[in-house]
């Protein structure tokens, strides 16, 4: 008994939604051999399906929505969308830490400037922008799993260390470019980790 | 680890043939093991275990872990896919091992192992404490870490490669492209670097308060014609420049007067 | 609504924190997942300019209804549900779908040459379709609900649905090369 292109139409939907039975599985693909329609069908809805999935799961919004939302629930706004740079800084980051990372400590030296009076962009934002995220880590504390949690602050652990050190060794020379640009990849790698760590997926 | 014991409990042998014709494949796992094998000809064969049978989403150029899985599913997969396959790989904490594969290749984890061997066109890996293991032909390359410690031992002339990490240690060895350029730099942890004696590049060896040793010279000087660069920075790590040795060493000619050396005593058992 | 059989997740702290009242804590919800729903939101709609307002919309109702959320499912997913609910539901999404079909309709000729595979325009030829059988594909095909789930989302028997969902598919071939 052979299946006509009618009765093959349900199973070929049907087959992307998992395996079919065999018996029903082995008809489809004894009609499939021989007709060329379907193959071509059968071979659309694969198509169809690769397209879906590789559309990207997440879009950010091309603007801020958060200053809409907190308005409309009587809100006031936070420190993320305040210096819009810091914001932008921080997405970066989270896209593509190393690269930035690598672009700061590439950077060529700028004309030497005073930099004891002007205010490093790198310096008490990210410091203030790492704690939120920590607090935000710490928020879903009970959501991740600890082994994974155990090692994202084992290594933040070891990025505040380096900050520290690089920070003191600023201190005693507040002009070296090196150190300035140090100091800039760690805390950008300590952001970086944390935002890691809030897209963890949640345990179980 | 106990999820081990589960997975062998609990492991459902898995095997599905997908064609994949865009020649990407996006790989997003949680836990266990996970090779990748590139292959001539064409299809993406996977197989392996799985913790449990739903655990895996197989669509082609897709291959996941159930985004409602639990942070303890695990795999243990082989997939091999046609060797230009451009792939994206994401872990938690799986080991992570990528072989013969000459397409561009993204890989970001949190602490499993990741061992890439063969040529492919540019690596980008990203991890926090796992341990990074580069062999092969790889001439671009951009890998940071926390602190797992990154080995890269290439024979293609690297031609645009960065190496960064806080606190592990940090290998290469390789000839450099001409032109090429090449950054390493870690905060505390060691940089061995090894260059061919005919090295042709700008060096600058940087590092606040770790030693230095530079088989080429001093902390920044130029080498032949300063075509190329290579830029070794730490903050307190030591920093070792050697001479790469040209081929695999022969194995030295017995001196004549030498004992036979003596038989390999056998290893005492582990305590 | 379906309650998927799974252990109930402990509510997290941010959440907790928000159901008190905490903006603070709900922005760091919003960070968090406005990705995810603004991604549903253009594909549910199809216009970035209104996808912005039913993304806004979204996160209005969670925090006006963060209360009935008791840690049945992990809190992506109850705010994924409501997402989809306020785009099967919200009115301007159709109204405003209605102004932009016209010019939408001149895709509907002979289909445009695509490149196969990875170069077809699967987010143009999505334009094209009829609300439903659109809303329907990217509910099953991107998002990955089931058939049961996505009837019982729209309010329809599980066949209609997948008919639907049939119907979406024979269009969007027309698109392949
Ligand atoms: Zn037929």
């Amino acid at each position: 008994m052979t299946m006509t292109c009618e009765e093959a139409l349900e199973p070929l939907h049907d087959r992307l939604d998992g395996p079919l039975p065999p018996a029903l599985d082995e008809a489809l693909q004894e009609h499939l051999a021989g007709c060329e329609p379907c193959r071509r069908l059968a071979a659309d809805l694969d198509r169809l399906r690769i397209a879906a999935g590789e559309l990207p799961r997440e879009i950010e919004p091309s603007r801020d929505l958060w200053p809409g939302i907190a308005a409309r629930i009587g809100g006031r706004s936070a420190w993320w969308q305040r210096p819009q740079w810091l914001l932008a800084a921080l997405v970066l980051v989270a896209l593509g830490s190393s690269a930035l990372t690598a672009l700061a400590l590439r950077a060529p030296d700028p004309a030497p400037v005073d930099v004891a009076g002007a205010e490093l962009p790198w310096g008490d934002e990210l410091d203030h922008a790492a704690d939120e995220l920590r607090a935000a880590v710490e928020a879903r504390r009970g959501e991740l799993d600890p082994e994974t949690l155990a090692v994202v602050e084992e290594n933040l652990r070891i990025i505040d260390a380096a900050v520290a050190e690089t920070r003191a060794a600023l201190d005693a020379d507040p002009t070296n470019r090196r150190l300035q640009r140090s100091l800039a990849a760690a805390g950008e790698q300590r952001i970086a980790l944390l935002r890691h760590a809030l897209t963890l997926p949640q345990s179980g | 680890m106990w999820w081990m014991t589960t997975a062998a409990l609990a492991a459902t042998p898995f095997e599905r043939t997908i064609d994949v014709p865009a020649r990407s494949v996006d790989v997003e796992v949680i836990c266990g093991a996970l090779r990748i094998v590139g292959r001539q000809g064409p299809g993406v064969h996977v197989s392996g275990t799985l913790d449990s049978p739903d655990l895996l989403e197989v669509g082609a150029g897709r291959i996941a872990v159930s985004r409602k899985a639990r942070h303890d599913a695990c795999v243990d997969l082989t997939i091999e896919v046609p060797s230009d396959t451009a792939l994206d790989v994401t872990s938690i904490s799986a080991d992570l091992s990528v072989t013969g594969v000459t397409g561009p290749l993204e890989l970001e984890s949190v602490s499993g192992s990741a061992s890439v061997s063969g040529s492919p066109s540019r690596v980008e890996l990203s991890t926090v404490s796992g341990a990074v293991t580069l062999a092969g032909a790889m001439a671009v390359l951009e890998v940071s870490s926390v602190s797992g410690p990154i080995v890269l031992d290439t024979t293609a002339p690297m031609s645009a490669v960065e190496l960064s990490v806080v606190s592990g240690a940090i290998t290469v060895s390789g000839p450099l492209a001409p032109q090429g350029h090449l950054e390493v730099s870690t905060h505390s942890g060691p940089i061995t670097a090894r260059l061919p004696a005919d090295l042709d590049a700008r060096l600058e060896l940087a590092t606040l308060s770790g030693r230095v040793r530079n088989v080429f010279g001093g902390r920044e000087i130029v080498v032949g014609s300063g075509a190329g660069s290579v830029e070794l920075a730490t903050f307190s790590g030591p920093i070792a420049l050697e001479h790469l040795a040209v081929a695999p060493p022969p194995p030295p000619p017995p001196a004549p007067d030498a004992p036979p050396p003596p038989p390999a005593p056998n290893a005492p058992p582990p305590p | 609504m379906q309650v998927l059989a799974r252990a109930p997740d402990p509510v997290s702290q941010t959440v907790r924190l928000a159901q008190g009242g905490d903006l603070r804590a709900f922005e760091a919800l919003y960070r968090e997942h406005s990705g995810r729903i603004h991604a549903l939101s253009l594909r549910m709609c199809g216009d970035p300019s209104l996808a912005e307002d039913l993304t806004q919309e979204v996160f209005v109702r969670a925090w006006e209804r963060l209360d009935t959320y008791q840690g049945e499912a992990a809190f992506g997913t109850w705010l994924h549900r409501l997402a989809v609910n306020v785009m099967l539901t919200d009115r301007r999404a159709s109204t405003r779908r209605l102004a932009r079909v016209e010019p939408v309709a001149e895709l509907e000729g002979p289909a445009p040459e695509r490149p196969a595979g990875a170069g077809f325009d699967l987010v143009r030829a999505l334009d094209a379709l009829p609300t439903k059988a659109r809303q329907v594909f990217v509910l099953r095909e991107v998002e990955g609900l089931d058939h049961a789930e996505i009837a019982d989302a729209m309010g329809t028997s599980v066949g209609t649905a997948k008919s639907q969902l049939h119907r979406a598919r024979d269009l969007l071939r027309r698109f392949l090369t």
